[in-house]
């Protein structure tokens, strides 16, 4: 077995491991309170974690059989459509004529993934830090704009345009429109309160 | 019951902010059925905190025009481009790329467009058929069959978009319910897992949940793919307002087969679990079958475009009726519907029925007046929204993300929200990654407060001899024939894809 093969199928055993200590630790919990509010908890629960324990024995054959989950059996996705269509049907069909898009779907190599994977996750916690810290109309604004110049890799000029667009919109529709009270962020607000500015 | 119906009719074409709603819906819908990345479900769960707090009629009028129309859009890129936007259009392909490729790419917009209205409006009209036949059943249900409806729901619904992964499915519709366990406890007051989070103790944010589990998952998911749809250009996908207006007039000609794929489109989608995709294969079949010149399907058949698109179409007519009426789904879009219904305040069921069936044909109506908006829109448009198609994923990213947050934040008015959007994400996206169905989830946490309520009240009532009852014998019946079906269905190997194979 290799070891992509070896690390895909740990993954998905961690997952369900991952679901179980959730159901695991949800019934724990309701073990504390009483008859009553346990109940449900318990109903749900319980079965959850028998679940979980099923699929962890499913994932661990499945590891041990080497078994693929993809289907991949080398055929088109046309040639999988003749043949469920000609199943149904009882006749020889053929979508040769369907294949060869006038458009190419361009996808980014599989390598690095782990790297951008990372890049994503640490932007989207940075957006809701900077949130947090500094309020909406400067976490969001930074995002976008350090978004679309640094990862998607557009020109500092596009990316301004489309960062102010966006903040124009969204100040439009949730502070004009919706008069929503937006969070001004921890460290505005202790600004804020230092020197009494409200 | 007339009264009702033209009253709701006419209520909709003359209340002016209604139907300026349903032209937002139409539009929005449109946008995102032809920009790759954002599905149907994941409009629907961003446009949730914007119709939240809104009119009960008014947000479900917008969220189901913006859900019914999404098909409509999808077959251009399938049509001109030879690229499907999710698995509905896929069928469309294969007649309608070939005609592209002849030049006939009008033609096959036209028909195609067409198609999808007339089968959007006749599966609204199944739908109204079917509400006297399906009355006496669903006020024969007792609150108290709640809880087994959330189970059967669950299950139906774990089948449909887990295929193989059904267990899986299950697991993550329980674990929906018992996310819905968080917060004061309706018998006892006592609070459960919120310690002294004062803003967990009314429980999770449905919305914020709803979010966490669908959009950021697939946003992440879409950035860290990249790639794009290239345009490498071709001269035969090139057509004028003529062309167009000869694939309309196939609609008419080939009307015996547009008719009969439409109602067999909304059946299949009155049946929990069949799903879209199975809907236009099965009708491109019945079309294969049922022509004189079968050996023309696949090569530029416009009957291999008028079935599919119809079918496809129809089916939302038809999904609407166990969503509301039994709450339960007919496929993973319906499901998100159907917890942006319960945050609206629309509770599906006998009450329904019983007291809102104003609400219910507005609906149908809305079905009706959208398609017919949509389709009149995109007959003029079609040529010029088809560049949206190139969009790169990359671009729309930060921005569906900044909605969330925002959406995510404004529903409740409280930052806590956005810890609990990044705890739930981190969990939707193992989800994602690893092949979890998700649509599980969100009737796990919709129907998790409902199905308690019911729990409670049938144990009160009957006692262990609840599960005895008839309609209870009925619907655990229903529940392990699914399940028994799923594992049938898993052994015997088979082509057609699973909703987590054609949607992750």
């Amino acid at each position: 077995m290799s070891n992509i093969t070896m690390s895909k199928a740990g993954a998905k055993i961690a997952m369900t491991l991952v679901m179980f200590a959730i159901f695991a630790v949800m019934v724990g919990v309701a073990s504390t309170y009483p008859p009553g509010a346990r109940f449900m908890p318990y109903v749900v629960g319980i079965p959850g974690l028998v679940m979980c324990a099923i699929q962890l024995f499913l994932d661990i054959r499945d590891l041990r059989a080497n078994a693929r989950d993809d289907d991949d059996d080398g055929k088109s996705e046309m040639e999988r459509a003749a043949e469920e269509v000609a199943r149904v049907t009882g006749r020889k069909m053929d979508f040769s004529e369907a294949e060869g898009a006038t458009a190419v779907v361009v996808e980014e190599s599989k390598e690095g993934r782990g790297r951008r994977e990372a890049i994503v996750w640490a932007s989207f916690l940075g957006l809701i830090g900077g949130i947090l810290l500094f309020g909406f109309w400067i976490a969001v604004p930074l995002f976008i704009g350090g978004f679309l110049r640094f990862y998607a890799g557009r020109t500092w000029r596009f990316s301004l345009l489309l960062t102010a667009a966006a903040t124009a919109v969204y100040y439009g529709a949730f502070v004009l429109g919706l008069k929503v009270v937006l969070h001004e962020g921890f460290v505005i607000e202790a600004i804020k309160d230092h020197f009494g500015w409200y | 019951m007339m009264d009702t119906m033209f009253s709701s009719l006419f209520t909709l074409l003359t209340t002016g902010h209604l139907m300026m709603l349903m032209c937002i819906g139409v539009f929005i819908g449109i946008i995102v059925g032809i920009t790759p990345g954002i599905g149907g479900r994941l409009s629907i769960a961003l446009a949730i905190p914007f119709v939240f707090g809104m009119d009960m009629i008014a947000g479900a009028v917008l969220l189901l025009t913006m859900h019914a129309v999404n098909g409509t859009s999808g077959q251009i890129s399938s049509i001109m481009f030879g690229v499907p936007g999710d698995g509905d259009d896929a069928a469309t392909t294969i007649d309608g790329y070939p005609m592209a490729k002849k030049g006939e790419a009008g033609r096959a917009l036209g028909a195609s467009m067409t198609a999808s209205g007339v089968g959007g409006i006749i599966g609204a009209i199944v739908f109204a058929v079917m509400i006297p036949v399906l009355e006496p059943v669903v006020l024969a249900f007792s609150p108290a069959e709640f809880f087994l409806l959330a189970l059967l729901g669950i299950t139906f619904i774990a089948v449909l978009a887990g295929g193989k992964n059904f267990l899986k499915g299950i697991i993550v519709g329980f674990y929906g319910m018992i996310l819905a366990t968080v917060g004061a406890d309706p018998a006892t007051g006592t609070t459960r897992y919120a310690g002294d989070f004062l803003f967990l103790w009314d429980g999770l944010s449905l919305v914020t949940a709803v979010l966490a589990l669908f959009a950021v998952p697939e946003m992440i998911s879409l950035a860290v793919k990249g790639g794009s749809i290239a345009n490498v250009g071709d001269s035969k996908v090139r057509f004028s307002y003529r062309d167009i207006f000869s694939g309309v007039l196939e609609v008419p000609r080939n009307w015996w087969l547009a008719l009969r794929t439409s109602i067999i489109g909304a059946c299949i989608g009155m049946i929990p679990g069949l799903g879209g995709s199975a809907a236009a294969w099965i009708c491109y079949g019945h079309a294969v079958q049922t022509s004189k010149t079968p050996e023309m399907f696949g090569k530029g058949a416009v009957q291999g475009v008028i079935a599919p698109e119809t079918a496809s179409n129809a089916k939302e007519g038809g999904s609407l009726l166990p969503t509301l009426f039994f709450g339960i789904p007919g496929s993973s879009g319906m499901a998100v519907l159907m917890g942006a219904f319960l945050i609206l305040g629309i509770q599906p069921g006998p009450t329904l029925i019983q007291n809102n069936m104003n609400l219910v044909w507005t609906l149908i109506w809305a079905l009706v007046v959208g398609n017919v908006i949509a389709v009149s829109f995109l007959l003029f448009v079609a040529r010029w929204v088809s560049v949206l198609t190139f969009v790169k994923g990359n671009l729309i990213v930060p921005f569906i993300l900044t909605m969330t947050v925002f959406g995510s934040f404004i529903n409740e008015g409280q930052w806590e929200n956005l810890v609990i959007l990044v705890v739930l994400s981190a969990v939707g996206y193992g989800l994602l990654r690893f092949g979890w169905p998700r649509a599980p989830f969100v009737i796990g946490l919709v129907l998790g407060h409902i199905a308690e309520e019911s729990l409670n009240k049938a144990m009160s009532l009957w006692g262990m001899s609840f599960f005895t009852r008839p309609l209870s014998l009925v619907l655990i019946g229903l529940i392990v024939l699914t399940i028994g079906y799923a594992i049938y269905k898993n052994r015997k190997p088979t082509n057609i894809p699973s909703e987590t194979a054609l949607y992750e």
